[in-house]
């Protein structure tokens, strides 16, 4: 079961057993926030939202009780399981925290196994639900990733990449030496046939240039020219910081 | 296209009677086999334009290994064996690992004539372009690095990454940079967030892939924004 990157909040006005627990479990991989009082707790739980709450029932002004009584308003706290710690022994005690909602109790002094048991057990099936989105509304989202052209084509590029792309798909493809041949602002589009799978793994597209004509190919089939000065290179690289142009507009 | 050689290995003799039927009107020469290792020797002394093989031709785990020997024997990519899978009851996820590892596309079985015409002969027309591009002039490695840049959709998030959907396959483990009106609403900022490809599988309406993005376990800001918004949608 997975305790790795699950956060644990510890609500206790002794340092030696906020520091006690927090060695303990972040040997389980777990991430732990300590907080000194509950006014400390709900101002960390504006930043902070936890998987479990660890809180001494006995502190002095605002105690654990009155943790299990706040937490209830709010978002944060209020579906997060509460482990009471305390060395109140008295089954009253014990009845009262339950009845407040808290998970589990530990009788203190504790061992590190009990502990541990414990906290397993309530992030055993904690885990934030997950949020569907509404499948009329989805949010679009794009995303970029590394890849090389490998061939200069007649009408475009072959690119090889971890992206088995789809036929006839819009591509942006951003490059320094794009830029240098003025193509930076242009549309690419998958020819109309599937990527092909290379030897090692990553996928070969054809790309066409949107618009492309005789001039521009061209120039990129020239072998590159040596490199002007640095003057120079900047001010041919700003003409082209345009936004990109609608298919079929000449630069 | 035409005259140019079909090898497919299925058992059941029904689908290869409908693939040799439906190529065969193209003008292409099928020829069927219904064990692996009789296929394999025919490939061994053949130069075939494509291949298609059943994933379920034994076990699953047996059908990976058809593909990786395949893969021994003839290469993937431009100019190489285009090599589809043809499967009725595996997963999505199990078509999404085979195209990982060797093969080009799928075709589902129950099979309809018209995805056998369409996809199918387009694999076979983009080798012949191959064969005709003459003009290409080949870069060295290294030579013109490009940043490509795809779209998708967003269909779920849980606090350790988000579910999308694409038209286009991302292979497992790549990193990229996602950005979107998700981020923007949780973080507040444009700034695109690297996430790792971690499941990939094929849509059940085959309308493209899914894929899961696991958030960068270190980026502790935002899988705690991602958890405040959860708390705030969910309430």
């Amino acid at each position: 079961m997975a305790l790795k990157n699950k956060l644990v909040m510890v609500i206790d006005d002794d340092p030696d057993i906020r520091t006690l627990i927090r060695k303990i479990l972040e040997n389980l991989g777990v991430t732990v926030i300590e907080a000194e009082g509950v006014e400390q707790a709900f101002v960390l739980a504006a930043s902070h939202a936890p998987h479990l709450v660890i809180v001494d029932l006995q502190m002095p002004g605002k105690n654990g009780f009155d943790f299990l009584e706040q937490r209830r308003h709010t978002a944060t706290f209020v579906k997060v399981p509460v482990l009471v710690a305390s060395s109140l022994r008295a089954k009253e005690s014990i009845y009262r925290a339950i009845a407040l909602g808290a998970s589990d109790y530990l009788l203190k002094p504790f061992n590190a196994s009990m502990l541990i048991q414990k906290v397993r057990k309530l992030l055993k099936d904690i885990d934030f639900k997950t949020y569907v989105f509404p499948k009329n509304e989805l949010p679009r989202s794009s995303f970029s990733v590394g890849a090389e052209v490998t061939k200069v084509l007649d009408t475009g590029l072959m690119i090889e990449s971890p992206i088995k792309v789809a036929e006839a798909s819009p591509v942006q493809l951003r490059s320094e030496k794009l830029k240098e041949h003025g193509l930076s602002t242009y549309f690419f589009q998958t020819q109309n046939e599937p990527s092909v799978r290379g030897v090692t793994g990553r996928y070969f597209s054809r790309v066409n240039v949107i618009g492309l004509n005789e001039s521009i190919i061209k120039k990129l089939r020239k072998p590159k020219a040596p490199t002007p000065a640095a003057g120079a290179q900047e001010s041919r690289h700003s003409n082209d910081s345009q936004s990109p142009k609608k298919p079929g507009e000449q630069s | 296209m035409k005259n140019k050689l079909v090898l497919v290995v299925d058992d059941d003799p029904d689908f290869n009677n409908l693939i040799k039927h439906v190529l065969g009107k193209f003008g292409l020469i099928v020829e069927a086999f219904t064990d692996g290792a009789s296929f394999l020797k025919r490939l061994d002394s053949s130069a075939p334009a494509l291949c298609i093989i059943d994933l379920n031709l034994g076990t699953v785990k047996e059908g990976f290994e058809l593909i990786q020997s395949i893969r021994t024997r003839k290469p993937s990519g431009p100019g190489g064996l285009p090599l589809f899978i043809a499967s009725s009851t595996v997963d999505h996820e199990t078509i999404a690992h085979a195209l990982e590892i060797g093969a080009d596309d799928y075709i589902l079985k129950p099979i309809r004539r018209e995805v056998i015409a369409s996809k199918l002969l387009n694999y076979v027309k983009s080798a012949e372009l191959e064969d005709v591009s003459l003009n290409s002039i080949t870069l060295s490695e290294g030579e013109f690095p490009v940043t490509m840049e795809l779209e998708l959709e967003d269909l779920e998030v849980d606090e350790f990454g988000i579910k999308v959907k694409s038209r286009h396959l991302i292979t497992k483990g790549t990193p990229i940079s996602l950005t979107g009106a998700f981020f923007v609403e949780v973080t507040g900022s444009e700034r695109p967030k690297l996430v790792t490809v971690t499941t990939t599988w094929v849509e059940v309406d085959l309308s493209g892939y899914g894929a899961y993005l696991e958030f960068e376990l270190a980026d502790e800001k935002l899988l705690q924004a991602v958890r405040n918004w959860l708390i705030t949608k969910l309430k």
